[in-house]
């Protein structure tokens, strides 16, 4: 593995933790909010 | 056409001495073309709703029609540049069209029984005042501004690059990659926003939450794309018009993935990645199928049919929203109906029960498994009752 693809995998590696962070993010603040209000 | 075994076992011999490179190509082409025939016709019956899961196994068998013509030593198009084209394809079309009813076919009875019933389900920006705005039929703040976006401008740059995608053009490729980032500004909007305005989209309604990430998860297909749009090796796209054989014949030619069983497009250092986002990629098409041929049934049957007729659930539901027991849904709709042609079905109507604030809380009941049915009959009784005494006996 070259540099480039050093690179190319850790920019990946960075997307994928904020991408899924983000959903489980917003998913566990709706859960949250289920739990405390009256829905 | 279809291609013998015979004639496959032949293009993959080494020691077949008969076939030139022209003929390679030509039972390439035709291979390709066989499988595309099964995986165009799975995938409009897949986007289809209802009939996707018959639409299933035909795009299974076009696959396995792929596989085995790659196997045969034949130059066809990868099995992940094939999954992810028809996935982005089918998930930017049930996108489109169930947006598309929400702008324009809004006024449908299908439509206001069966999307105001998911809204009622798992998303009440679906069926809180619906039908009260000037155009489409979901009120949610914002939703109208992510429906444009996207019905003008992102889903069919989506479908488009898609096909080019499936045709290995090198713009195909790029553009694909474009509208994937375009997928990742969407998620991050949309959720945003639905979270912003959450008890609009989850006060009284049946399964607050869990419902829509359940049935919305099977969305991410950019995520699942971008890796690998990152990480292919480009000189399988060409801007040959004929880039299906020639591209790959230059990948073989240039040893990068020849030698050691990876598909073309596959580097070594790659092939793990590629093979964890080929099965995310199925359980997301699979997922995608169930899921559209099973809601609308099972919505009918939670809302009462065939008990209650279409038209009945359409009125009982427009009760429960505008808590008014005399609104009766209008059926047949005015053709065409607003904003072309008079005033949406809701306008006017004042009567549902909010909680008004900076963030407006719906009041209506949560409604159980075909509990309409039992508040449909309860009301007529009540009223034949109250018939009745008012009747003078003779």
């Amino acid at each position: 593995m070259n540099e480039r693809d050093r690179q190319r995998r850790r920019a990946l590696i960075v997307f994928q933790i904020f991408i899924y962070g983000y959903l489980l993010l917003m998913f566990g603040i709706q859960l949250s909010m289920w739990a405390t209000r009256n829905w | 056409m279809k291609l013998p075994k015979t004639t496959l076992a032949t293009a993959a011999s080494p020691t077949a001495g008969s076939v030139t490179p022209d003929d390679r190509i030509e039972q390439s082409r035709l291979a390709q073309r066989r499988a595309d025939k099964w995986l165009i016709a799975g995938t409009l019956l897949m986007g289809a709703n209802v009939p996707g899961i018959l639409g299933l196994p035909l795009f299974l068998w076009g696959l396995r029609l792929l596989r085995q013509a790659s196997k045969a030593g034949l130059s066809v198009r990868p099995i992940m540049v094939t999954l992810i084209g028809y996935l982005v394809i089918l998930d930017a079309g049930l996108n489109l069209q169930g947006w598309i009813l929400d702008m324009i076919g809004n006024h449908t009875l299908i439509y206001r029984v069966l999307y105001t019933a998911i809204g009622n389900v798992m998303d009440g920006g679906y069926f809180w005042h619906y039908n009260q705005l000037w155009i489409g039929g979901a009120s949610a703040p914002g939703e109208k501004s992510w429906e444009w976006a996207c019905i003008l401008v992102v889903f069919p740059m989506r479908i488009a690059a898609a096909i080019a995608f499936l045709q290995m053009k090198r713009w195909g490729h790029q553009w694909l990659l474009v509208t994937c980032w375009f997928g990742v500004v969407i998620w991050v909007g949309y959720v945003m926003n639905m979270t912003e305005y959450a008890d609009i989209r989850f006060a009284g309604i049946v399964f607050p939450v869990l419902g829509w990430w359940v049935f919305d998860v099977m969305y991410i297909t950019p995520f699942l794309a971008i890796p690998y749009l990152h990480t292919v090796n480009r000189e399988i796209f060409s801007d040959d018009e004929k880039s299906m054989s020639a591209s790959n014949a230059d990948v073989e030619s240039s040893g990068e993935s020849a030698g050691d069983d990876l598909p073309p497009g596959t580097t070594k250092q790659w092939a793990g990645m590629h093979n964890w986002l080929k099965r995310g990629i199925m359980v997301c098409l699979v997922g995608l199928v169930i899921e559209g041929a099973f809601t609308l049934p099972f919505l009918a049957v939670w809302y009462g049919y065939p008990t209650l007729s279409f038209r009945d659930i359409c009125s009982e539901l427009m009760k429960v929203r505008y808590s008014n027991e005399s609104l009766e849904c209008r059926y047949p709709y005015p053709f065409p109906g607003p904003p072309i042609n008079g005033a949406p079905e809701g306008a006017g109507i004042t009567t549902a029960k909010d909680q008004w604030g900076i963030q407006p809380v719906p009041q209506y009941p949560r409604l159980g498994f075909r509990e309409l049915v039992r508040i449909h009959d309860q009301r007529i009784a009540r009223q034949k009752a109250e018939h009745d005494a008012a009747t003078p006996h003779p």
